[in-house]
């Protein structure tokens, strides 16, 4: 099938994924993911219990489920994500964003991240001046060298663990570490990152 | 450049956690005082009720795509006068409360058929139909 010049699953397609994927693992890993993004895009600490203003996660995880299933719902772009996992964490993404911002917008709240904080204007076309906006960010939050001189390789030009041991000279376990606590920024580098202005 | 900044940076978050390793979410969620014992338990607890859920609308979904795919058999089995699937249906029409509404068949629509048929064993049925076309 075919939409907007896109590839589309079939229905029988979305429905053998589904039972493929839909795991007890993946809904815990969609949870957290929704609590992550909550927190790093709307600055809103969840609660599980109350949920947000009446919103619960687990809602927007079991809407973007099901969507996928009705007539006319939600679409699984296959050749754009293989995997059916990534289209689901994508559209989930989408779910919440919508739903949030509807509802911020009802009371006039501002809880976008780092509205008050001083905006920063750079070339956009600048691989350079981007890669020190990530690390200024990446020192404020309090990385180490180590961890900043691994943002470029690893984050940005995706390059092999094995690969990188040998450019960094440091063991594979040591690598692992700061990969570990480099990981754990990226969810705020990157809405610090698109909340940055930039000149054309 | 932004956005494919932006694009890495997300690639490499959601390639992490689809191969299992939550590590970086749950140490964000702990340094947020979330206790992830206790989001786990939340969340194999919500998903069980919602797979069963999930199994349903799928199952529900499914027989509506069969009676979709079966009416619209029927209906241009009727279009082009094909017997078998005609009397399949006459019979259907005669047995039961349907007979005063439709006399004529080459009136009937397809929601119509879809109210004749749906009761009926619809695997089947679209074997037959697709058998009857051959």
């Amino acid at each position: 099938m075919v939409s907007n010049n896109r590839k589309v699953a079939s229905f029988d397609e979305i429905c053998r994924a589904i039972q493929e994927v839909y795991t007890s693992e993946f809904y815990t890993i969609l949870l957290k993911h929704a609590v992550v993004r909550l927190k790093t895009v709307f600055n809103i600490k969840y609660n599980p219990e109350k949920g947000f203003r009446g919103i619960m996660v687990e809602d927007m995880i079991n809407d973007t489920m099901e969507a996928f299933l009705k007539d006319g719902g939600r679409k699984w772009y296959i050749e754009k994500y293989p995997d059916f996992r990534k289209q689901v964490i994508s559209a989930l993404d989408s779910v919440i964003s919508n739903t949030l911002s509807t509802e911020l917008e009802k009371t006039y709240d501002t809880f976008e991240l780092l509205e008050n904080d001083s905006e920063m204007y750079f070339d956009d076309s600048d691989y350079q001046t981007l890669l020190s906006a990530c690390h200024e960010e990446l020192e404020s939050m309090g990385a180490t060298d180590d961890e900043i001189l691994l943002f470029e390789p690893y984050t940005i030009n995706g390059m092999k663990r094995n690969d990188l041991s040998e450019l960094l000279g440091i063991s594979n376990e040591e690598l692992t570490n700061i990969k570990k606590r480099l990981d754990r920024k990226l969810p705020f580098i990157k809405e610090k990152l698109k909340a940055l202005n930039y000149e054309k | 450049m932004k956005n494919n900044f932006i694009k890495k940076i997300d690639e490499a978050i959601i390639s992490k956690i689809i191969e299992g390793d939550s590590s970086a979410y749950d140490e964000i969620l702990k340094e947020q005082g979330y206790n992830i014992n206790e989001i786990e338990n939340y969340a194999n607890k919500n998903f069980r009720k919602h797979s069963f859920l999930l199994k349903g609308l799928i199952n529900k979904q499914k027989d509506l795509a069969l009676l979709e795919k079966a009416s619209l058999l029927l209906h241009n089995a009727i279009e082009k006068n094909i017997d078998k699937p005609i009397s399949y249906l006459r019979n259907l029409i005669a047995n039961n409360q349907f007979q005063v509404q439709y006399r004529n068949l080459d009136n009937l629509g397809i929601e119509e058929i879809k109210e004749i048929i749906k009761d009926q064993n619809l695997l089947e049925l679209l074997e037959q139909l697709e058998d009857d076309q051959k």
